[in-house]
């Protein structure tokens, strides 16, 4: 199938997982700098990904492969923009992907991560099921008894 | 001396001024008293002996599982270890340690609770009372001590006579005020033109944040998304140690075929389809870089302001009502995307001054 979508015209190769697994020694701080000024707009600082516009919305990245995260940084599927080799470069690339799998790593120590999303999902939980308990105890303390 | 001379011994002393003097001093609290014309309906715990064994039992079994939940979280404190890991549906993967900790600790303080309220509403009595409210008014003869204490006070010191301490102490109490007035300079000198001005001049490459490499406009695809900086933004970050600069000079590189470019903010300021846009978005100053290669869109992030770059970056959806500045740009002699000139129009949000 590759080769019958080839036939409409150039674009780029699909990188060599050989190349891809070097990701394992790029740096991880470097990665998080490049990801905070390249992808985090988009795909959330805990790449949990995010709404855009009329719908559309940019997935989360914790169920993608290293290769998927290359081939989607050199051709920019649906509406993500690319980020070509030169103004991006392969080690970059891989440092992001470092970074990428590091996130995947994290623990949840205080417990439910919430999808990762920030404060305003946090907020949101705690105004609907804290204070929902909060009335419910309230409610219960000022029932009458039979 | 004055004439209204008082005699200070018998003020404060209390065998003659501690007489109750009017009615209020009276009233002053009443026992609570059954509450009259309301129906009153005995609980099932009140008539049926067992109903009140049975919730003295459940209170009881509250309490003591409480205490238990405080052991539990003794013995979890002492055996699990803090690197212990435990995975769950729905939590994912937790700390084994904090989760039980947790949860041993709020069910034993929840249980008092619980069973403190069940108690108080199944056993103890439940009849209604009526008790008046406290005046809240202090007794007349308190108030009239005050008054006159302070009476008191102004004849001693002297104040209605001795002229000159009384204007140079109002004097001094109204220039005390003063120095924080004064102080306000500290806030620091007004803004000038920094508001208004960026590090970009004519010349200036642009390059890539982060690693801070100049551009070649073949390096750029249609569909590619830069973030970019002036080349001399290190150095003056260096100079100045704050990040102002950065905040105001960032801007995004996108590429486009030229036909789809509706209009720009200058006659050629693009180049071949590269344009340079303010990454500051103009409502708040949120940086923004979502952009969307297939209908040019740029989301802010923060209060879902859109601007339609191929459309001179204008504003159209969103609290933002101003375009996002656009930087003339072209290519230099040694083939790097360099600024054609500055920013044309302050970037970021509104402020007083701006024109």
């Amino acid at each position: 199938m590759a080769s019958y979508i080839s036939t409409f015209g150039p674009g780029p190769a699909i990188p060599a997982q050989d190349f891809i697994d070097q990701w394992v020694n790029a740096s991880v701080a470097e990665g998080g700098e490049f990801y905070r000024t390249n992808c985090a707009q988009c795909h959330n600082f805990a790449g949990s990904g995010g709404a855009l516009t009329d719908g559309k919305y940019a997935p989360g990245l914790m169920a993608a492969s290293p290769l998927e995260i290359y081939e989607a940084m050199i051709t920019g599927p649906q509406a993500m923009p690319k980020f070509s080799e030169a103004t991006l470069t392969p080690e970059a690339k891989l440092a992001i992907i470092r970074y990428i799998e590091e996130l995947k790593k994290q623990e949840n120590p205080g417990g439910i991560s919430l999808g990762r999303l920030g404060p305003v999902v946090e907020g949101l939980f705690l105004w609907t099921v804290g204070l929902g308990l909060l009335i419910g105890f309230a409610w219960w303390i000022g029932a009458r008894v039979r | 001396m004055s004439d209204d001379k008082l005699d200070l011994d018998n003020i404060f002393d209390p065998e003659k001024n501690n007489q109750p003097t009017n009615e209020l001093a009276k009233t002053e609290s009443k026992a609570p008293t059954l509450a009259k014309g309301i129906d009153h309906y005995p609980r099932r715990t009140d008539i049926d002996p067992k109903a009140a064994k049975r919730a003295e039992r459940q209170v009881a079994t509250m309490f003591a599982l409480s205490g238990l939940f405080t052991i539990l979280f003794i013995v979890a404190y002492i055996a699990i270890p803090a690197t212990s890991r435990i995975s769950l549906p729905l939590f994912g993967v937790t700390s084994t340690s904090n989760l039980f900790l947790g949860t041993t600790f709020g069910l034993a303080i929840l249980l008092i609770g619980i069973g403190a309220i069940h108690w108080a509403k199944k056993l103890m009595s439940d009849v209604e009372f009526v008790q008046e409210r406290k005046e809240m008014r202090p007794k007349l003869e308190d108030q009239e001590a005050a008054l006159e204490m302070a009476r008191i006070g102004g004849a001693e010191s002297g104040i209605g006579e001795r002229k000159l301490i009384r204007r140079t102490l109002l004097g001094a109490l109204g220039l005390f005020p003063l120095p924080f007035l004064v102080l306000l300079r500290d806030m620091g000198p007004a803004p000038r033109g920094e508001l208004s001005t960026t590090a970009w001049t004519r010349g200036l490459a642009v390059v890539t944040d982060i690693a801070y490499d100049k551009i070649r406009p073949e390096d750029i695809p249609v569909g590619n998304l830069i973030s970019a900086m002036p080349e001399n933004i290190l150095e003056i970050q260096h100079e100045e140690h704050t990040l102002n600069e950065r905040g105001k000079s960032a801007i995004i590189l996108v590429r486009m075929r030229p036909e789809e470019i509706k209009s720009q903010q200058g006659e050629g300021w693009d180049y071949q389809g590269i344009l340079a846009f303010s990454k500051i978005c103009t409502h708040a100053g949120c940086p923004i870089a979502l952009y969307e290669q297939r209908t040019h869109h740029l989301l802010c992030p923060c209060h879902q302001s859109i601007f339609d770059l191929s459309d001179s970056a204008q504003a159209i959806f969103g609290p933002a009502r101003r375009r996002l500045p656009q930087l003339p740009i072209e290519i230099n002699n040694e083939g790097f995307i360099v600024a054609r000139a500055g920013f044309q129009e302050p970037v970021g949000p509104s402020f007083w001054e701006r024109s």
